[in-house]
């Protein structure tokens, strides 16, 4: 069930017996600009440390502690076009410790209140050694991408893909950004999104909507004007072919490959997309798993995964570097091949299967039900249920599959290798 | 077939131990759409020097070869098992740890089809010298790519030293070189011995109608052949403490140094409760000191000495056990010298104290709680042989048993400087 708490302000509740948890999502969610990736990254690393009335991790620790092990997390990402601050909190459910049920919920909102609205802000500034100490986590995170070498490649991989820095960027930021935020300024970007995002809170759990709608409608919101952004990435417009190729220390070479694919989140070749993506590379019966991993023994992983609020697909294989050409060239043989329509109705069958699958397990996971419903509130797509999810599936043709394979297109490549044995 | 109910989480499980000495137990979920069944055998990269079954010399077998095995279980003669899991709607798993080799699927719709094919596949092994040369070329390729993880390097390095001359310290995948040596014959040898089913579990977790199921384990089981009941014979290198290496460092291309310092136990497991609770204990004893709660973590992360990714635990499965504590950091010498002053004058910490304590017992009863959320979770947590008989339902109790003064005596008698050990890895100087 959802209400509108204040203008821009909503609650959705998602009631159910299952866990044995009360799951809260906090979404705040604003337009995109390179700047916010950093601010808000910071914001979301001090928030999460401490609080005014819990001034170290160690007072957060012991208000969570007793609380029964209850835990929260912030988080900071883009979200297709947009940015997404996300607050989440797990609280266990009383009915399962011996102890007053209505004192525990007071308890939770008192310490939801202070985490959401009361930082750890002294005279318009952020407490300043925690600010310091986490800018500096933030940029010893930044450097330490570079020891992840899936990641890494995944990130220069974007840096060609995207054509504008708000997309290149990390979500997280970068040092460049970073450096010039300031405690006071942090403290800005902390009010406006207070005062100007779009909020949606979500819950989910074995509760009454009524008592919980209560509790957090009389948490401090403020009306906002409702202004809804378009999620949705917009096509990048540049048909130069992008590529680069770096060499560091590894003994295992990583090809990654950027596509353009037109089946954004809510379009009408979403599932055609969704079918596509799985026989392509997305599970273990997929082209690329069977015709690089299994029949070449070329690499330990090849797959493909799709991003739909922006319409990046990419290939990532981990391979012997002698092998990155005939590689490449066997994963655009299997791309070509489904334009062909050498697609298998036991391929199709399998993909419906494991994609049905996939959708009721989301169901099965707090976090993963809440994320899944925020997607569909933010993009304004109807949520539905598994019964529909099917139907939709299940009305997609082999024709469809081959013509959304035509549409999409090889944009970019970054290979990551060793020192050339014999160059 | 036993039903125990435990009344405090409303959950119940069913067990049985069949005829061919399979342990099965099963847990059902109402109002989850996934069913998630695990297969397990009490065998992994440890497990390399036996006596075959059927022979009476005691053999030693290359390193990686469980890995090895648990990668070929898939390869059938006529398709790979993940299609057919596939094509029957669930998608399936498997992973090798120091003392176990698990195979998985989770599915939300034909359980039984999937729970037969998940029995049958891993009973029916098909190996020949083309398959098993064939798939030494992906292996070697999630070596290399685990070669490059510093933190994975930096957990090897440790146990290297804790561990000296013992498969505990050997990587679970083996090396390039060793798994070169495997053939056919040798998985069937492996196999044959380990892979009985009264050395194995098998435990459901989902919506399921628990005397059917049971009904069908029982009549695949029945259909079967299997040889004799028998206890398998394990060696392991008799220790000499002397050899544990106390500190050791390697670089590497990463952007900082990290550090590993751990502290190894010296008796003997009886793989009973008792193994269980010692565990639970050194978990509160690490997560007194370095917690959530904890003065003295927060004192190193305020003076930059350590940050987010350090983490403090303990691990006990079969032939090893050690408290372990890793991060980055920016001066290796100041973190490992602070580190070990905490760790070896543990007994008087001002973290352990009654008030922590009590949060802490507050904190594990949430924590148990929310982990019953998850059906993979409560899987992997009923069939625990690295302590014998016990189940994830039996650690609240032991808990609200064990008392402060227990741990405060167990920081003395374990914390010893002479099992301890230090690896680092250090940036290259460019």
């Amino acid at each position: 069930m959802s209400f509108e708490i204040k203008k821009g302000v909503h609650s959705h509740i998602l009631v159910t017996d299952k866990y044995k948890t009360i799951n809260l999502q906090f979404n705040f969610r604003k337009p995109l600009d390179v700047e916010s990736l950093s601010k808000r990254a910071m914001l979301a690393a001090v928030m999460e440390t401490n609080s005014l009335n819990y001034p170290s991790q160690t007072a957060l620790g012991e208000a969570l502690s007793d609380l029964y092990g209850s835990s929260f997390g912030t988080s900071s990402q883009r979200f297709g076009d947009e940015h997404l601050f996300r607050v989440e909190f797990i609280f266990p459910n009383p009915k399962f410790l011996k102890i007053d049920i209505n004192e525990f919920y007071k308890e939770i909102f008192s310490f939801i209140q202070e985490i959401i609205f009361v930082p750890h802000v002294i005279d318009g500034k952020f407490h300043e050694p925690t600010f310091k100490r986490e800018q500096e986590n933030l940029l010893e995170e930044y450097a330490s991408y570079r020891d992840d070498k899936q990641l890494y490649s995944a990130l220069k991989l974007n840096e060609l893909y995207y054509p504008d820095a708000s997309h290149q960027v990390p979500g997280k930021g970068r040092a460049e950004e970073l450096n010039t935020i300031t405690p006071s300024s942090l403290y800005e970007v902390y009010q406006e999104m207070i005062a100007e995002d779009l909020i949606d809170v979500l819950v989910t759990g074995d509760i009454e909507t009524d008592i919980i709608n209560d509790a957090i409608a009389s948490l401090p919101w403020t009306d906002r004007s409702a202004k809804d952004s378009d999620v949705l990435y917009l096509q990048r417009t540049e048909e130069e072919f992008r590529e680069n190729t770096e060499i560091q220390e590894v003994n295992q070479a990583k090809l990654h490959m950027a596509f353009e694919t037109p089946f954004l989140y809510g379009s009408d070749d979403y599932y055609a997309g969704l079918l596509f993506n799985g026989i392509f590379g997305g599970f273990s019966h997929s082209k690329l798993f069977i015709n690089v991993r299994e029949k070449e023994s070329l690499a330990y992983y090849a797959s493909s995964s799709v991003r739909s609020l922006t319409g990046l697909m990419t290939v990532q294989a981990g391979i012997d570097q002698k092998m990155a050409e005939k590689t490449e060239q066997i994963i655009l043989e299997q791309l070509d091949a489904i334009r062909k329509g050498e697609i298998s109705d036991n391929e199709i069958e399998q993909t419906k299967a494991m994609l049905t699958n996939s959708f009721l397990q989301t169901l099965d996971s707090p976090h993963r039900s809440m994320v899944r419903a925020y997607r569909d509130i933010a993009t304004g797509v109807e949520s539905l249920t598994a019964e529909e999810y099917f139907a939709e599936l299940s009305a997609v043709t082999k024709e469809d599959i081959q013509r959304v394979a035509e549409m999409v297109k090889y944009r970019a490549k970054f290979i990551l290798k060793g020192v050339d044995v014999d160059a | 077939m036993h039903k125990q109910y435990y009344e405090q989480y409303d959950e119940v499980v069913y067990s049985k131990t069949l005829e061919n000495g399979l342990k099965v137990q099963i847990l059902p979920k109402k109002g989850f759409h996934k069913t998630y069944a695990l297969f397990t055998t009490n065998y992994g990269s440890i497990d390399n020097h036996f006596i075959p079954r059927g022979e009476d010399e005691a053999i030693k077998v290359p390193d990686g070869i469980a890995h090895f095995l648990e990668h070929k279980l898939f390869e059938k003669e006529d398709e790979d098992v993940f299609q057919k899991f596939s094509r029957q709607g669930a998608s399936a798993n498997a992973f090798t740890s120091f003392t176990q080799t698990s195979y998985l699927f989770s599915t939300t719709e034909n359980v039984k089809e999937n729970l037969i094919t998940l029995l049958d596949f891993v009973q029916e092994p098909y190996f020949t010298e083309e398959t098993v040369e064939k798939e030494k070329g992906i292996i070697a390729q999630e070596i290399l790519m685990y070669d490059d993880a510093p933190d994975w390097r930096l957990m090897f390095g440790l146990l290297e030293n804790l561990y000296p001359n013992h498969p505990a310290a050997t990587d679970i995948a083996g090396t390039v070189e060793s798994i070169q040596e495997i053939t056919a014959e040798m998985l069937h040898t492996c196999y044959e011995t380990f892979y009985h089913p009264s050395n194995m579990g098998l435990t459901i977790v989902g919506q399921v109608e628990v005397e059917e199921i049971m009904d069908i384990i029982e009549t695949n089981q029945n259909g079967k052949k299997f040889s004799e009941v028998e206890k398998i014979q394990r060696f392991f290198p008799s220790e000499n403490m002397n050899d544990l290496i106390k500190e050791r460092s390697e670089t590497m291309e990463v952007s900082r140094p990290k550090v590993a310092m751990g502290i190894r136990g010296i008796e003997k497991h009886n793989y009973d409760i008792n193994d269980l609770k010692k565990m639970l204990m050194l978990q509160m004893l690490m997560n007194l000191l370095f917690g959530q709660t904890s003065k003295t973590y927060l004192d190193l992360y305020d003076r930059g000495i350590i940050d987010d990714t350090f983490g403090a635990g303990a691990i006990w499965q079969r032939e090893s056990d050690y408290v372990v504590v890793s991060g980055d950091v920016n001066n290796p010498e100041e973190a490992i010298s602070e580190i070990k002053k905490i760790l070896l004058n543990a007994s008087e910490s001002p973290e352990l104290c009654t008030k922590n304590f009590e949060l802490m017992k507050k904190r594990l009863l949430g924590q148990n709680l929310r982990s019953l959320n998850s059906v993979e979770y409560i899987a992997r947590q009923l069939y625990m042989p690295d302590y014998g008989n016990i189940t994830l339902f039996d650690v609240m109790p032991l808990v609200e048993d064990i008392e402060l003064e227990d741990i405060v005596e167990l920081a003395k008698e374990y914390l010893k400087e002479e099992y301890l050990s230090i690896y680092t890895i250090r940036p290259e100087i460019k």
